[in-house]
């Protein structure tokens, strides 16, 4: 397992160009979203003093306003983040079978491949959203039902009892479920199975306990949690009221989504180990 | 001469009324059935020189009773889901005796429905006097009841073995002015009644901790399991009391007041919380109104399941809530302590009308909390959390926004659109407008006044004209056409810079033919300002204009017309205007359009631009990964 976790470090460092080139899909969508909030914010404040004093001053009376007196605009702004996730959930099929395709030793250009693996990568992503969706319903009404039954319980925390465990629960069983997606999307891209046989082998393949398949996928999302606590632990000390750490904020945010895109492409390569 | 005495002093020289009605109540909590049940006996004294022919009751528990009684259809929805999921927290008070000066008079009872006409309603009730009460004539009423307590909901009831025995016992309505003044249970309104003395016996199981209104007489254990408290209040105008084994007793001392916190064990670590508050605020109120006036205080923090019986004033006793978990920055259990402390004053002393004018007690208590709340923590006094400070004009402004456009202030809480409405109106928008009054005329100048009021009306029920003839003897000022605009209109008070303009004044150019020399002045410029008033309360309103050199110039519009213009000429150049630039008119609905830049900034938006864009790039690439 940790000879799979290193390795895959290895393949993904040595493979920063994709991961540039997939970081820059998602600074796109990004900088779209940043447009079109200048624009509204742009409108809404109206050559205000908020418009400079912002930067130094976040203001909850600008933010009540905001809410209060130009709500259609920001409900505007919640749809346009909502088509992106659409499109960009879609462009995902591709990008999953790019660096799928990037990590298997077959001739060719990744890209190209990566193409031809669309419709198993968005049928694996139906399948998979679909399983996400009936585990979170679950985890959902048990703990609602729990919460139920011990409505009238004198005693102390009760919600927090049920809520707590049932939170905990959700979030293993939804890191188990990436696992399953992961080597479902690892399986359909190098064996070209079909999605629903990629995903049930995969059930099996990580639930069978297969060459740690579990733990190996925890010990990515650790890496990948503790790459986010050193960006947020390193972002709290960039003072925003001033422009240059304005931008220093911003440019560090970005170094730490490519990062994070290069940690994708490493939980790839790594779980490919264990296909081999 | 009485306001040159100390606070002290001047407290002491003010007598407690004269009690209207005298109550003496033994009860029996049954903690199994959920009931009490009680003996009443009520001595009334007609204050009028007029004979009176009818006594009105409350039954206020009766609104639990069923889902059309007017409290629940004045909840809605929220009854109905509570009670789907509660389906056995139905509540009510049941009559098995009652007897006027002893003779039995319970088939002369009617439900009387003066609100809404409600059939279904029975938290009112008309007793008949077959003798008259004569002017200044006197009354005893003896009633024995069972009450079932409502799981609770609102403000009252059970969630075991939590207990808030509130509006339980058959109550006389207030007396005012030679008549009844007697309402139905609705859901915006709140209490009131006539100052009483009150001798209670609580009977509860031996192991219950009990808080109540007033100051145990004697405990005693009644060898069954039982103990019985004996409780007198004096000067007090409801009694409630609480009962829970769970309880913790703190006892502490602010100033000469003992105080008594009782606590849920899984709060103990919020105990700090809740006290550190009620110093800040019973020190303010000492220093600017006068000291508490009652002999202790009890602090209930409402047990599992009881949040709704938190945040509620009654005499002496307040009820409070908190969670375990809530962060330091978050400083809901502050608030609502200073803010029911607020109101032993502003309904408690000032025994105003809650039910007809509730923002007499709800929004000068609010106004005088955001004053306490502001001044014991600071920027942030309301929540101040991950970078972000909430004060008390944004938690008011906030609120007020939500729903205060529909109900002038001076509308009964039964009167208005809903509880949106009530809230908005009747707390924050009436503290918004007495932050601009203190805009008007000073903060401290206001305070004084309001606490020139308290003192005056002390252990009386004044109505609007009192609290406003009292405000304009005291400040010296004439607030009343400003009063009349903010308690009795539904307008908004919304002032705006509508133009920063700049020109180049050309230089001197006479008919042709008549060239004069080039000239060596320096370029003047002509800025034009425009400020427009765009809601239809009008105040006189600050302006100021900066310009690009640094130098400002302030001034003082009227704010009578629907624009005004500042024209200046010089060889500086207007780089902004505020309006209202000290915030003086927090009752002004959009801050935003309040100043303009004659070249709008940038930075200020790619602040918050810049980083949403970042939150979404990550939130997609999360998404992607699932």
């Amino acid at each position: 397992m940790l000879r799979a976790y290193l390795r895959g470090a290895r393949l993904a460092a040595a493979r920063w160009p994709l991961v540039t080139a997939l970081w820059l899909f998602g600074l796109a969508f990004g900088l779209a979203f940043a447009l079109a909030s200048a624009t509204w914010l742009s409108d809404a404040l109206d050559g205000s003093l908020a418009t400079k004093t912002l930067l130094r001053h976040l203001d909850v009376e600008v933010l009540i306003d905001l809410w209060m007196h130009h709500q259609e605009g920001l409900r505007m702004l919640l749809v346009l983040a909502a088509v992106f996730a659409v499109a960009h959930t879609a462009l995902w099929w591709w990008l999953d079978g790019v660096i799928i395709a990037a990590i298997a030793p077959s001739p060719g250009s990744p890209w190209r491949r990566g193409t031809a693996l669309v419709p198993a990568m968005a049928g694996l992503f139906a399948i998979a959203i679909v399983v996400w969706l009936a585990w979170t319903a679950s985890v959902v009404a048990a703990a609602w039902s729990l919460l139920r039954l011990t409505r009238e319980s004198p005693a102390p925390h009760v919600w927090e009892h049920i809520a707590v465990p049932a939170l905990a629960l959700w979030l293993l069983g939804t890191a188990w479920l990436i696992a399953v997606h992961d080597h479902a999307r690892l399986r359909a891209g190098l064996t070209r199975t079909d999605p629903l046989s990629a995903y049930r082998w995969a059930l099996g393949f990580v639930a069978g306990g297969g060459e740690n398949a579990f733990a190996l996928a925890l010990l990515l999302q650790a890496s990948g949690l503790a790459l986010w606590s050193v960006y947020q632990i390193i972002g709290f000390s960039v003072p925003l009221t001033e422009l240059i750490g304005l931008n220093a904020s911003l440019i560090w945010g970005q170094l730490f989504l490519w990062l994070r895109t290069g940690v994708r492409l490493w939980s790839m390569a790594a779980q490919r180990q264990l296909h081999s | 001469m009485l306001l040159a005495l100390p606070h002290g002093a001047r407290a002491a020289a003010l007598a407690a009324p004269t009690p209207a009605v005298d109550y003496r109540i033994e009860a029996t909590l049954d903690p199994e059935a959920r009931t009490v049940t009680g003996r009443l006996h009520a001595h009334w004294r007609n204050p009028s020189r007029a004979p009176v022919d009818s006594l009105y009751v409350h039954l206020y528990l009766n609104a639990f009773d069923n889902n059309r009684t007017t409290l629940m259809l004045g909840l809605r929805d929220e009854a109905e889901r509570w009670f789907q999921r509660h389906p056995d927290g139905w509540g009510r008070i049941d009559l098995a005796a009652l007897r006027v000066d002893g003779r039995d008079v319970l088939d002369q009872l009617e439900f009387v429905r003066p609100d809404d006409g409600n059939p279904d309603d029975r938290t009112l009730a008309r007793i008949g006097l077959s003798k008259p009460v004569p002017a200044l004539g006197e009354l005893d009423l003896d009633v024995d009841f069972i009450a079932t307590l409502p799981r609770v909901f609102l403000r009252t009831g059970h969630a075991a073995p939590f207990f808030c025995v509130a509006q339980w016992f058959p109550k006389l309505a207030a007396f005012r002015d030679g008549g009844w003044r007697a309402h139905q249970f609705h859901a915006t309104s709140e209490f009131s009644a006539d100052f009483g003395s009150y001798d209670v016996a609580l009977t509860v199981p031996a192991d219950y901790v009990v808080g109540y209104t007033g100051e145990a007489r004697t405990t005693r254990d009644n060898g069954n399991g039982t103990k019985t408290i004996e409780v007198h209040a004096d000067a007090v105008h409801d009694f409630v009391w609480v009962a829970d084994p769970r309880f913790v007793v703190i006892d502490d001392r602010i100033g000469d007041t003992p105080v008594r916190l009782l606590i849920q064990p899984h709060h103990r670590v919020q105990a700090v919380r809740y006290l550190q508050a009620l110093r800040a605020a019973m020190t303010r109120y000492r220093d600017w109104i006068e000291p508490y006036p009652y002999p202790v205080l009890t602090l209930v923090d409402p047990g599992p399941g009881a949040f709704a019986a938190g945040g509620m004033e009654y005499p002496m006793l307040i009820t409070l809530g908190t969670s375990r978990w809530l962060p330091a920055g978050i400083r809901l259990p502050e608030v609502v302590t200073v803010h029911e402390f607020g109101h032993q004053y502003w309904y408690g002393v000032v025994a105003t009308d809650e039910v007809e004018e509730p923002w007499l007690d709800e929004g000068v208590n609010s106004y005088v909390e955001g004053l306490i709340m502001d001044a014991a923590y600071g920027p942030g006094s309301y929540v101040d959390w991950l970078g972000l400070q909430v004060d008390s004009v944004a938690a008011q402004r906030w609120s007020y926004l939500q729903g205060g456009q529909w109900d002038a202030i001076a509308t009964p809480s039964f009167r208005m659109l809903d509880r949106q409405s009530y809230a908005s109106t009747a707390y924050a928008k009436t503290a918004l407008a007495l932050g601009t009054v203190a805009g008007q005329i000073g903060a401290e100048r206001l305070l004084a006044g309001l606490g020139d009021y308290a003192r005056t009306w002390r252990f009386r029920h004044p109505i609007e004209r009192d609290f406003r003839t009292s405000l304009v003897e005291s400040t010296g000022r004439d607030l009343e056409p400003l009063l009349e605009q903010l308690l009795h209109g539904t307008d908004v008070l919304d002032y705006a810079v509508e133009r920063v303009d700049v020109h180049p004044v050309p230089p001197y150019a006479p008919a042709a033919g008549n060239a004069l020399p080039p000239s060596n002045e320096p370029t003047r410029y002509r800025s034009e300002i425009v400020i427009a008033r765009r809601g239809d309360v009008r105040v006189p309103v600050d302006v100021l204009v900066a310009y690009e050199d640094g130098g400002e110039t302030r001034e003082t519009w009227n704010g009578e017309d629907r624009w005004y213009r500042i024209d200046a000429t010089s060889t500086r150049q207007a780089a902004y205007a505020v309006v209202d630039p000290d915030h003086k008119l927090p009752l002004d609905v959009n801050w935003l359009n309040n100043s303009r830049l004659r070249e709008p900034g940038t930075r200020g938006i790619w602040r918050l631009a810049g980083r949403w864009g970042l939150w979404v790039q990550a939130m997609l690439l999360a998404i992607s990964g699932l």
